[in-house]
């Protein structure tokens, strides 16, 4: 069954149809959400919203694209979670010894997989752009998770978040400033095709 | 940042990035790139910037997120609109072969999962070139449909490498080698776990993963025969006939699809994978346990024709009628055996159901009918009597019909 017959079938209620559009796209809405919210748990939570969002409006679902229709889904999940976390912090387990004191690499908080140290490098780039990427205003992030990593145009992207056009092409080009002059604090884990200028023109 | 290029010329690089300039706005920015060095060198900047976001792995979904009736506020369907398809998601790669593993990958396919066969390119599944005369014509197309298949050599390191990474995308990988054979050619479970950690991972094999047996060849007449099933089948002082299917092979492919089942229930629970150790032998034993095996430990023998719903009593047994055709009877409970003595006119036989001398009169009694003349009499009642149908029979049988079995497409079954 194709996409939109899928959709069709969703939108009379059934759900057979509507999972298996969840198996298709929710690969891409979990690392939408995971880049959004910085943690598999709350990620994992905000696509589970989604999905459940979306099936109680896909009446309301009018043609164009699927793809940026979820995405807008997701990200609304992803602010609703942050603002939901604003209002309820949660307090962080310190990792402890024996004696009360706290403990720099506690065993239990060490990734036991760490293997090859070009893996390790990669994990490492990986860890320090999204650490810039909860640097930036969650309006900017989404922005930018939304464009280059999910690639959709600034239409699209105008749609999932609800703002102007214009609006977009300022909030991309703050975010990529933004994350350029973060990175360059990791300037050592950048492979050399992607050693940024500032960078070049600082050694 | 340079503190000469103002934010209205970066706003327009990143645009100009994503291609969302006028043609004239792009021009005019070309233009100035060429005599601007400090804003050729910002666009650069943002291009690797975006070249870096762009690089981030994408992460596979830590779970399913598909979404129950009840999480929608639906009532649990009561089968009439299910498709059935609870194992829609899952992936299956398929490495068996012939009969016991491609049977219960048909099963789970028929369940909604995805099966994908990998088969070496030159030889591939035997199945596909087994002669008819063997009468394994067409055994292939019944048990390999819907499923994808894909020719991979996994002996060498490139299609074990491709390998590899189709398993990182899989639920459950089922293979039939002989013990060792997986690991050997470095696609066995340790392999596939460092790819794949909460794997489901079956080996289905003759005898098991270890023991005396676990390198013997063999197939299913042997593992009925080591398993004594193949002892039970034939009449006292006879030799065993071969049994009409393959029952060690299908016993310990639904065997397998019932560990593989319980391992996904059990995944999505504890978010564990597991390495099932299934044997084809393991379906045997287990299906002599609940007739044979209890038998015999409560003190019964069990032979040929001698355990009660073996063939060794009359209430429960094959009978041949006068056209040459058989019936079986299987009047177990008093009152089905009331049924049956009252329709063949002999109620002095009620109180005689246990009695082994009256097999002969039995057999008599059918004799003297036709196999048709006899299920118009017992038409209606309760005496569990039945005829032994050909396979033509059976397909033109009307409960065989009724249930869907079977499918007329252009005027042919």
């Amino acid at each position: 069954m194709d996409e939109l017959a899928l959709i069709t079938e969703a939108q009379r209620g059934n759900l057979d149809s509507f999972n298996t559009l969840i198996l298709t796209y929710q690969d891409m809405l979990f690392n939408t959400a995971l880049r959004i919210m910085g943690d598999e748990e709350s990620a994992a939570d905000a696509t589970q919203e989604a999905f459940l969002s979306a099936f109680r409006a896909i009446k309301s679902y009018r043609g164009g694209s699927f793809k940026a229709w979820l995405l807008r889904t997701v990200t609304n999940a992803c602010y609703d979670e942050l603002r939901r976390q604003k209002r309820r912090p949660s307090i962080p387990l310190e990792p402890e010894n024996d004696d009360g004191e706290e403990m720099e690499t506690p065993r239990w908080l060490a990734d036991p997989s760490l293997s090859p140290e070009a893996e390790a490098e990669a994990d490492e780039l990986e860890h320090a752009i999204q650490h810039c990427l909860e640097a930036l205003p969650v309006e900017f992030r989404a922005v930018v998770v939304l464009s280059d990593l999910q690639g959709m145009d600034y239409k699209e992207v105008a749609t999932a978040v609800r703002v102007p056009l214009g609006t977009i092409k300022s909030r991309l080009a703050r975010a990529r400033l933004r994350l350029r002059e973060c990175l360059q604090g990791f300037w050592e884990l950048l492979p050399p095709t992607f050693r940024l200028e500032g960078e070049i023109l600082r050694t | 940042m340079r503190q000469s290029t103002s934010f209205r010329n970066v706003e327009q690089l990143s645009a100009y990035l994503d291609g969302q300039l006028k043609p004239s706005e792009k021009a005019r920015l070309e233009s100035r790139l060429q005599s601007d060095p400090e804003l050729a060198s910002i666009l650069k900047d943002l291009r690797q910037t975006r070249g870096l976001l762009r690089q981030l792995p994408q992460r596979r979904a830590p779970r399913n997120f598909t979404l129950t009736p009840k999480m929608v506020g639906q009532k649990p369907s009561n089968g009439e609109n299910m498709t059935a398809q609870p194992l829609t998601g899952i992936r299956i790669l398929d490495l068996s072969r012939l009969l016991p593993g491609p049977y219960l990958t048909q099963l789970l396919g028929d369940l909604g999962a995805e099966v994908i066969k990998v088969e070496t390119p030159l030889a591939g599944d035997h199945a596909r070139l087994a002669p008819p005369e063997m009468g394994l014509g067409r055994m292939y197309e019944t048990i390999n449909q819907g499923k994808k298949s894909l020719a991979l050599n996994y002996r060498n390191p490139r299609g074990r490498e491709l390998f590899l990474k189709l398993a990182a995308s899989a639920d459950v990988v089922l293979e039939g080698f002989r013990p060792t054979i997986a690991d050997k050619y470095g696609i066995g479970y340790q392999a596939v776990c460092a790819v794949r950690p909460d794997i489901v991972y079956c080996s289905l094999s003759g005898y098991g993963q270890e023991g005396p047996y676990q390198q013997r060849a063999g197939h299913d007449l042997n593992y009925l025969s080591i398993g004594g099933a193949f002892s039970l089948n034939g009449r006292p002082g006879e030799k065993p006939v071969p049994y009409g299917l393959p029952v060690a092979d299908l016993s310990g492919g639904m065997l397998a699809a019932i560990a593989i089942l319980g391992a996904l229930v059990g995944r999505e629970r504890s978010g564990q994978g597991m390495y099932l150790d299934i044997a084809l032998f393991d379906g045997v034993i287990s299906w002599m346990t609940p007739l044979a095996l209890s038998a015999y430990f409560s003190g019964l023998d069990v032979s040929a024709g001698t355990h009660p719903l073996l063939g060794g009593r009359a209430f429960f047994n094959v009978y041949e009628t006068s056209d040459g055709k058989y019936l079986t009877l299987a009047a177990i409970e008093p009152h089905f055996w009331g049924d049956f003595c009252k329709t063949v006119g002999r109620t002095d036989l009620i109180e005689r159901q246990f009695d082994q001398t009256i097999s002969t009169e039995i057999e008599t009694i059918f004799k003297q009918r036709t196999r048709a003349e006899w299920l118009d009499l017992f038409a209606g009642n309760d005496a569990c009597v039945e005829p032994v149908n050909s396979v033509k029979e059976m397909l033109a049988d009307p409960q065989v019909q009724a249930r869907g079995h079977v499918l007329m497409k252009s005027g042919k079954t």
